[in-house]
């Protein structure tokens, strides 16, 4: 017999009172989201799965320590967010892998037509090679498609912040657009 | 266009761990679970002790609200009546005030009651922003800052009692509860809309139409599920023994797409308001030397992209008004939910004008967008700049007198 859909509070407090299969659940609901989120970051699958477990980790410390979580999910986009910080503080720069990286000169050559139906490697290459901070909030947006109020407590920018920062985005996608 | 390429990017959605990573870890996660929580004492035993521990922390949370707490009884004779009459955020009974419905909120035991509380605080900073709206004796932007202050907690009220609604919905088995709460937040929303355009007209203010506005967008947001119960159960009984009358329902949908025209004219007199030959905004500015360069950004362009998207906004809208005198109420909503999403797009394209103060510079430091379209012409420029830079030296160094 399957349970119905649990509400992330009752998984929560579930999993703090010791019903590891609860903890499970909130696992399986957002680990992929989470996963996505750091990899269109740090671009290195490894690293991703490394800080991914990483998260999940810290979001089981803080429940286990009784810290209210009112957003769940927010919460965890919010730890994600500070392991890829503390990652790129022990590094010292931003690298991506040669394979996503286009040379200026080439951006030209790098282009579709409206209707053309590109794959996932395409699609991660145009992703790849636009700015970090916009990048995230294509991520959250067009991907994880979370609402405009959701991406701005994880990022903790304005509504209308973000907004214009989506335009941007919008911007920037165009060029690879012939 | 770039819709297309935005719409493919659901394609990533595929994109995630391997299956062994995600088990192994899956696995190792509940494992931790189990090893920190094993010298958890038995479950029935760690039940009653989680139960009373619930209880204690709901009616003595900290040292902070058991020293409130005995203040408030201290006081509660005739000075608790005297503060729920207080209404201006700043003053010291508007604080017990606040303190007394906070322990209101913490006396809610159930998620139901919480709801309930939630939503007779929002009357009642809704009761206090018509209030501080009409209240004569307050400088602008003293009047300005205590609305913003009042329906911001408004806000945070019915975003409280929506999210207690989603708990209650995922947990209760009594859907006519649901269906209760359902209806008094639709309710709520609907009233607490109407008087904050009430509020609106009441200060005329610029700042308070804006953080208004903002409020009533969230709010409305936040009723959306709730709206969505009641639109459920209207479709599976039609008819019999209704929570709340088709018709009802039809009249807020009917009011949220009128709102949305409402925005959307808005925004329309905002872009008539606008002459892009007037004015001049750098979208990108950086210093070569002592040389600043600005690039203007082309404000028709931003206009009409603008303009696009509440052209479509507006066609969305007109099929929501058809969906609901067809009947089909929640496609009616979708739609309207759809509108306003577009709208708020437009918005932020707008920002882009409307939100950055403008200024004319001499032509001279003026590059055109076009101009600069790969890296050398700025190579070109920088060059030319670090010759003049160094035929001048440093020992011509400018000081904020000489600018002066």
């Amino acid at each position: 017999m399957t349970k119905p859909l649990e509400n992330d509070n009752i998984l929560t407090i579930k999993a703090s009172q010791g019903d590891s299969n609860s903890f499970g659940l909130l696992f399986d609901k957002y680990s992929k989201k989470i996963y996505r989120f750091i990899y269109y970051k740090v671009s290195i699958k490894e690293v991703a799965e490394d800080l991914t477990s990483q998260c999940f980790l810290k979001i089981w410390e803080q429940i286990s320590i009784g810290t209210k979580i009112h957003h769940f999910q927010a919460f965890c986009y919010k730890i994600a967010r500070n392991l890829i910080i503390d990652y790129y503080r022990s590094r010292e720069k931003e690298e991506l892998p040669l394979i996503y990286q286009i040379e200026h000169k080439e951006a030209e050559k790098f282009q579709f037509s409206p209707d053309e139906n590109l794959d996932q490697e395409q699609l991660e290459k145009i992703l790849l090679n636009i700015k970090s901070d916009i990048r995230e909030i294509v991520v959250l947006r067009f991907i994880d498609e979370l609402s405009i109020k959701e991406i701005a407590e994880i990022v903790d920018k304005s509504p209308s912040n973000v907004r214009v920062i989506i335009h941007r985005a919008l911007k920037e996608l165009n060029k690879y657009i012939k | 266009m770039f819709e297309k390429l935005v719409n493919q990017f659901k394609k990533l959605q595929e994109t995630g761990p391997s299956s062994e990573w995600t088990k192994n870890t899956r696995n190792f996660l509940i494992a931790k679970v189990q090893q920190d929580t094993l010298t958890q004492e038995p479950s029935c035993l760690s039940q009653i002790k989680l139960f009373s521990n619930i209880w204690f922390k709901r009616m003595v949370p900290s040292s902070v609200k058991v020293i409130s707490i005995f203040a408030i009884i201290a006081l509660i004779g005739g000075t608790g009546l005297v503060a729920q009459a207080e209404y201006i955020p700043t003053r010291p009974l508007y604080t017990v005030k606040r303190t007394l419905e906070k322990i209101e909120l913490v006396l809610a035991i159930t998620a139901k009651s919480e709801t309930k509380v939630h939503l007779k605080h929002a009357d009642k900073r809704k009761a206090e922003a018509v209030k501080l709206a009409k209240k004569t004796s307050l400088s602008t932007e003293e009047k300005e800052g205590l609305i913003n202050t009042v329906v911001s907690s408004l806000e945070q009220d019915i975003s409280a009692a929506a999210s207690s609604l989603e708990i209650i919905n995922e947990t209760n088995k009594e859907s006519g509860k649901v269906l209760e709460l359902a209806k008094k937040i639709t309710q709520t929303i609907n009233e607490n809309i109407g008087d904050l355009d009430q509020v609106k007209e009441i200060a005329s203010l610029e700042g308070v139409d804006e953080s208004v506005s903002e409020v009533q967008s969230n709010i409305e947001e936040s009723g959306n599920s709730s709206l969505e119960v009641l639109i459920k159960e209207a479709e599976s009984l039609q008819g019999d023994e209704e929570v709340i009358s088709t018709d009802e329902l039809k009249q807020i949908i009917y009011n949220k797409i009128e709102r949305t025209s409402g925005k959307i004219n808005g925004i329309y007199e905002v872009i008539k308001g606008i002459n892009p030959d007037e004015i001049v905004i750098y979208k990108e500015e950086f210093r070569v030397g002592t040389t600043d360069i600005k690039i203007q950004l082309n404000v028709e362009e931003v206009i009409n992209e603008a303009v696009e998207k509440l052209t479509g906004a507006q066609e969305i809208l007109n099929q929501a008004k058809l969906s609901l005198e067809a009947g089909s109420l929640s496609e009616a909503l979708e739609k309207v939910k759809k509108s306003n999403e577009i709208v708020i797009e437009a918005e932020g394209i707008l920002a882009q004008i409307v939100d950055v103060e403008t200024e004319i510079e001499a032509p001279s430091q003026l590059i055109n967008e076009e101009e600069v379209i790969g890296e050398q012409n700025i190579k070109g420029v920088i060059e030319t700049i670090t010759e003049i830079d160094n035929a001048t030296s440093s020992t011509s160094k400018t000081t904020p007198d000489v600018i002066e």
